[in-house]
């Protein structure tokens, strides 16, 4: 397609985005730094559901997914599904304990300073930025992937051209301009997918999928043979979702991005609502969506790597062409991958904007800064972050987002056990939660660079990283002489001016 | 291994269920968003 109709979508969805944050910080001023991090504690559960549902909505969500249900059959999106939604039923309960216990806090990187000290917070705060610059530039990688290989617009420009967008209306509006953007492009997502999926399944038919994968199982000249495409206990699926929760643990709980919205929910109630809705019901269909009706049909129509695709990865991209024509479908292809891109990158942003601004300036830089310099350090820190974010995502062209990932799962896993023993558990020291951090980090990456078997290296670190410190926070926690008093978090006033509803 | 009507459930249903988490925020968005813009 001829690269004016690319250059149009960037045009029109940047005006559109930055628009909505101009309307929204003039009819919502923002009034301090809670309002401007926290959006003044004040949205209501729908628009938190759909923003996180979006946010949680990656590139992968729809390719990687896609490409699951080429690999593993009908249980590759489901272990998807699974694997990536486990972290979230871990992430609220401990964020409604952290409202309960620490009422006054934003950030999760206070409760650590709080609970564990100034050193092991510092580490969480670089663990954070890591997580979010990483997410957010895998997310510019996929735009540029997709807004290249559609259009033709050169890989560069396709990838920073989004992340501008997003940095631009982060900057301006804060968290509230974030969230009112992603209902749109929650509306956009949905409306794709209510569409795309019926008219996919009545083309093919039930008959016509269950037929070309019986064939996908039983023909060992199949393209795509695979003895377990209509299985849902695939043992190599299981080990795909097993890992899948690996990844998700540290993306989830070490993003700021999700406690930032979790803390602006008028109430606990309200934030339960809209996390369990956003995930277990309007999230967890999409990858299953998208490993069944793209990856399996893909499947079903005998299609795979050199007969009509070159890579697996191309599985979502063919069936939006094979039901809407080259045309359209790849607009429609590209929306998808741009909206679900742009909001998660949204959430990173506005979380890292969040740490800048609540737990770096002041204690830092400038003890005695008033809000409206946090503030002004904050939309500075966010336009600086977003120019690296887009340099990376530049610089990282060709590059495996697959490996990318795995590769991510050893380093953001290591902290997440020191984090939720700190939460409920008051024997775990700090000295217990940097050596667990370290330990598992240093297991995993060792897995990664020495065990030769390249399909057991990624598993064996990302399980290390993963279940190594759990068991030194495990073992170690009671022979220590540490006890934490939960207590004392209630009364925490941070450096900002807080107004929390009773409930 | 599952059968094709078994296949037919699973592929319905999980579309059902996205349906069903899509209303049940896109309604009440809708609403908020009229009640936030109305009364600011």
């Amino acid at each position: 397609m001829s690269s004016i109709y690319g250059y149009l979508i960037l045009a029109v969805f940047a005006a559109i985005f930055i628009g909505i944050s101009v309307l929204v910080s003039k009819r919502f001023p923002i009034e301090g730094v809670d309002d401007f991090v926290a959006a003044g504690r004040s949205i209501p559960y729908a628009l938190i559901a759909a923003s996180v549902m979006v946010s949680w909505v990656w590139t992968t969500t729809i390719m990687g997914a896609a490409e699951a249900g080429m690999w593993y059959g009908v249980s590759g999106g489901l272990n998807y599904s699974w694997g990536a939604c486990v972290p979230f039923f871990v992430f609220i309960p401990l964020v409604m304990h952290l409202r309960k216990t620490m009422p006054k806090a934003t950030t999760f990187t206070e409760f650590v300073e709080q609970r564990y000290g100034t050193f092991v917070s510092r580490v969480f705060f670089v663990f954070g930025i890591g997580v979010i610059l990483y997410v957010f530039t895998e997310q510019g990688v996929g735009i540029g992937i997709a807004f290249n290989s559609i259009f033709g617009i050169p890989y560069a420009v396709g990838a920073f051209i989004p992340i501008a967008i997003v940095t631009v209306y982060i900057s301006k509006a804060g968290l509230r301009g974030s969230i009112f953007n992603d209902v749109i492009q929650f509306f956009i997502i949905a409306l794709i997918f209510l569409v795309t999926i019926p008219l996919i399944l009545r083309a093919i038919g039930i008959d016509g999928l269950y037929n070309g994968l019986m064939d996908v199982v039983t023909n060992p000249n199949n393209i795509n043979h695979n003895p377990e495409a209509l299985s849902m206990t695939s043992a190599a699926g299981l080990r795909y979702g097993i890992t899948a929760v690996v990844i998700a643990m540290g993306q989830v709980l070490l993003d700021q991005g999700y406690y930032s919205k979790a803390i602006s929910t008028v109430s606990s109630k309200s934030l339960l609502k809209a996390y369990v809705i956003g995930t277990l019901f309007a999230w967890a269909p999409v990858p299953i969506l998208s490993g069944n009706v793209f990856g399996t049909s893909v499947l079903a129509l005998g299609v795979g790597e050199g007969a009509g695709i070159e890579l697996t990865s191309q599985a979502a991209p063919y069936m939006l062409n094979f039901i809407y024509g080259t045309g359209l479908g790849s607009v429609m292809f590209v929306l998808m991958i741009f909206m679900a891109g742009m909001t998660t990158g949204g959430n990173c942003l506005a979380g890292a904007q969040a740490l800048f601004t609540v737990d770096f300036y002041k204690r830092i830089i400038n003890k005695n800064a008033t809000e409206k310099q946090q503030m002004s350090f904050g939309r500075k820190i966010t336009i600086a972050l977003g120019i690296c974010v887009g340099i990376a995502a530049v610089m990282l062209e060709g590059v495996s987002l697959l490996k990318l990932d795995i590769f991510s799962g050893i380093i953001f896993a290591a902290p997440t056990s020191a984090f939720i023993a700190g939460m409920y558990w008051k024997k775990t020291s700090p000295a217990i939660a940097v050596l667990s951090m370290f330990a598992g980090l240093a297991a995993g990456l060792t897995a990664w660079f020495t065990i030769a078997d390249p399909d057991m290296n990624w598993f064996v670190g990302n399980m290390l990283a993963l279940f190594l410190p759990a068991v030194i926070v495990i073992l170690g926690s009671p022979f220590s002489r540490f006890s934490f008093d939960f207590a004392k978090l209630k009364n925490y006033e941070p450096d900002h001016q807080v107004a929390v509803r009773e409930e | 291994m599952l059968s094709e009507t078994a296949l037919g459930i699973y592929y319905w249903g999980v579309y059902a269920w996205f349906v069903v988490g899509v209303v049940a925020i896109a309604i009440p968005a809708i609403v908020e968003i009229k009640n936030l813009l109305v009364k600011k």
